[in-house]
């Protein structure tokens, strides 16, 4: 028997998983944890073979820093990031933690285990691209990386010149790349800009 | 008497005359000097004299006519140490000119640099360093009266009474900070400041006055702006705190949507079978499967229904027993939810901690409020710290959101470990 860890702070959603869990003869559902941190101290006194990891848990943490901590002690455990959030740099995220697969959530269950097994098996699985997301009259495809960095880093609502600093650009070039943002979203403003992009889910500061 | 020889001359007197004219018209409307102007009018007039009986010979011998006197005489006179003495005349003339202008596009310059400090917005002075005024400009002058009530005498005792000294009546002294900031009776902000500047072979004090008025207007404006900045980033970043919720509440419901959308797609499956079934079609494990789906998708909703506030703390005793630690909860838990986030952050790590670096088997947790304030104690029996604690990602996290709410933590490591925080119990509004 594979035994399986979920880490999902969503009771629906776990319970779900776990529904599609039971039924499989090859796996075992060991524990569902609601916070990503509480992974390191599960690991560390009990066997697991698999994780499926949620990217947003409980109490802020976020579950691509604890998987890429897990694969540094634990390399033998398997680990598939979950999540519904489009945030463009999750995936890039999680290919750098050698995390081994990454799932977008969805109801399906076939789809589930399929990924389950061939990441047991050992193959990588992981989407293409990120979900398409509206912004404005813009595409989520239509920003450059650096625009999304820019981005990601405007919706906790810093200024251009603490924006530059943790970039390490100057703050003009930030400032050009938001006004590119503008152009291209067409929002009047950098906090309407701000407020539609953190609430697409597109960029998180928080994970 | 050779022709060309006295038409040397005469252009040497030629010569004469203009340098010697130039001279004394120089000396009277530029210098001045009457003396020098006098003698130059009578050298001019001796060469001019000399020129006109040059002329006459020359007209003379062009005329064929007898020579007069005059002529006789001049052409008996030693014309070539004439002519010398004429051309050195002309190098002493020229050089006294040459001279004379340069020192007069010297004084010129000085008066220029004058007349441009005077058009200077800004005060300026220069001083020895007996205090004595170099040079002030008109904008100093004004300022220095306007101050102190006295004419700028003296740099350093002006500098002294801007530093120390009494003021005209209605000046304020604002800051002594980074330079001398003072405010006028007709609302003008000047400010001063004092350098040392070395010269070839001396050094003499800059005394430099702004006007700051613009500049502190601006500068007002600008504080302005940055407090609505500042307030507007305060609610984008509880915003974005908010967004975190907002966004699996999202996620909830789109999961919620799903299921919906699975409820029906099964009644849809079980009105098919239960027409099949009416014409004698339908098997019996198709009904077996058609049942089999509901019952999963009943068992989804009923668990999401048995979630209770509880069952977080729940969910940590679970968890605690799966890792053979003792978890053990003194008192009880806050009630309100920053103090209830930051004590299950606190027992999150304090179990991280306990199980993989304390090797602990026992977690206590005391939590009391006392004083409107909440005390948090999380104890383990594990092995002790060797080395000094270096706060990470976890430790350092609790203790700004602590500070954040004016509380305070500590990390104790003897006798026993001990992550003890004190919390004062958060108000909705208070920071507002």
């Amino acid at each position: 028997m594979i035994k399986v860890l979920m880490v999902e702070n969503d009771p629906l959603a776990s319970q779900l998983f776990a529904l599609f869990l039971k039924e499989h003869p090859r796996y075992e559902l060991v524990s569902i944890l609601t916070s990503a941190v509480l992974a390191l101290s599960y690991c560390e006194r009990n066997e697991v073979n698999l994780i499926l990891m949620d990217i947003c848990t409980d109490l802020g943490a976020s579950g691509l820093e604890v998987a890429s901590k897990l694969k540094q002690t634990h390399p033998e455990i398997k680990i598939i990031m979950i999540t519904s959030q489009p945030e463009y740099d999750y995936l890039k995220r999680a290919r750098a933690g050698r995390i081994e697969s990454f799932w977008y959530k969805k109801t399906q269950e076939l789809e589930l285990l399929e990924v389950m097994d061939r990441t047991w098996q050992g193959e990588s699985i992981y989407p293409d691209t990120t979900p398409v997301v509206q912004l404005g009259l813009a595409l989520s495809g239509e920003f450059t990386p650096r625009e999304i960095e820019v981005l990601r880093e405007l919706v906790g609502g810093d200024t251009n010149q603490e924006i530059a600093e943790r970039l390490g650009i100057s703050s003009i070039t930030v400032r050009n790349h938001i006004q590119k943002l503008l152009e291209k979203t067409g929002f009047t403003n950098r906090t309407s800009l701000a407020v539609a992009a953190g609430k697409s889910g597109l960029v998180n500061r928080e994970f | 008497m050779s022709s060309s020889l006295i038409t040397i001359l005469l252009v040497g007197l030629l010569l004469f005359v203009l340098f010697s004219a130039h001279i004394a018209f120089y000396s009277w409307f530029r210098l001045h000097q009457l003396g020098l102007t006098l003698f130059m009018f009578s050298l001019c007039f001796i060469a001019i004299s000399w020129l006109v009986i040059g002329t006459l010979v020359v007209a003379e011998s062009i005329a064929d006519i007898n020579y007069s006197a005059l002529t006789s005489w001049f052409i008996s006179l030693p014309l070539k140490t004439l002519t010398f003495f004429i051309y050195f005349i002309n190098g002493c003339l020229f050089y006294l000119a040459t001279r004379l202008h340069l020192k007069q596009v010297e004084r010129l310059n000085l008066r220029a640099i004058k007349d441009s400090l005077d058009n200077l917005p800004s005060g300026l002075c220069f001083y020895a360093e007996s205090g004595l005024i170099m040079l002030a400009n008109r904008q100093m002058d004004q300022l220095a009266y306007q101050l102190t009530g006295l004419p700028l005498e003296n740099g350093l005792n002006f500098y002294e009474q801007l530093l120390n000294g009494s003021l005209s009546p209605g000046v304020i002294r604002l800051s002594e900070i980074n330079q001398l900031i003072f405010k006028l009776p007709n609302g003008n902000l000047w400010g001063f400041t004092q350098r040392l500047v070395k010269l070839k072979q001396s050094t003499v004090t800059e005394i430099v006055g702004t006007n700051l008025t613009l500049l502190a207007n601006l500068h007002s404006h600008e504080e302005k702006q940055r407090h609505q900045l500042e307030a507007y980033q305060k609610r984008l970043q509880v915003y974005d705190q908010d967004l975190v919720e907002l966004k699996r509440a999202e996620e909830r419901l789109a999961l919620k949507f799903d299921i919906h959308e699975q409820f029906g797609y099964l009644l849809l499956l079980s009105r098919h079978f239960w027409q099949k079934r009416i014409v004698g079609l339908a098997s019996e494990p198709d009904a077996h499967a058609i049942i089999k789906l509901w019952q999963d998708q009943l068992k989804a909703l009923v668990k999401r229904n048995l979630v209770t506030d509880d069952y977080d703390w729940a969910s940590f005793l679970t968890l605690a027993r799966e890792l053979e630690l003792d978890l053990r909860l003194i008192g009880k838990l806050p009630t309100d939810l920053t103090s209830l986030t930051i004590f299950k952050l606190a027992l999150q790590e304090s179990i991280t901690n306990a199980v993989r670096h304390a090797k602990a088997s026992e977690l206590i947790v005391k939590s009391r409020l006392k004083d409107n304030t909440y005390h948090f104690n999380f104890i383990n029996n594990g092995n002790l710290p060797t080395e000094p604690i270096i706060e990470g990602g976890g430790l350092s996290s609790i203790r700004q959101q602590v500070l954040n709410n004016h509380g305070m933590m500590n990390v104790i490591t003897q006798p026993t470990f001990n992550l003890e925080i004190k919390l004062p119990l958060f108000e909705r509004g208070q920071d507002d």
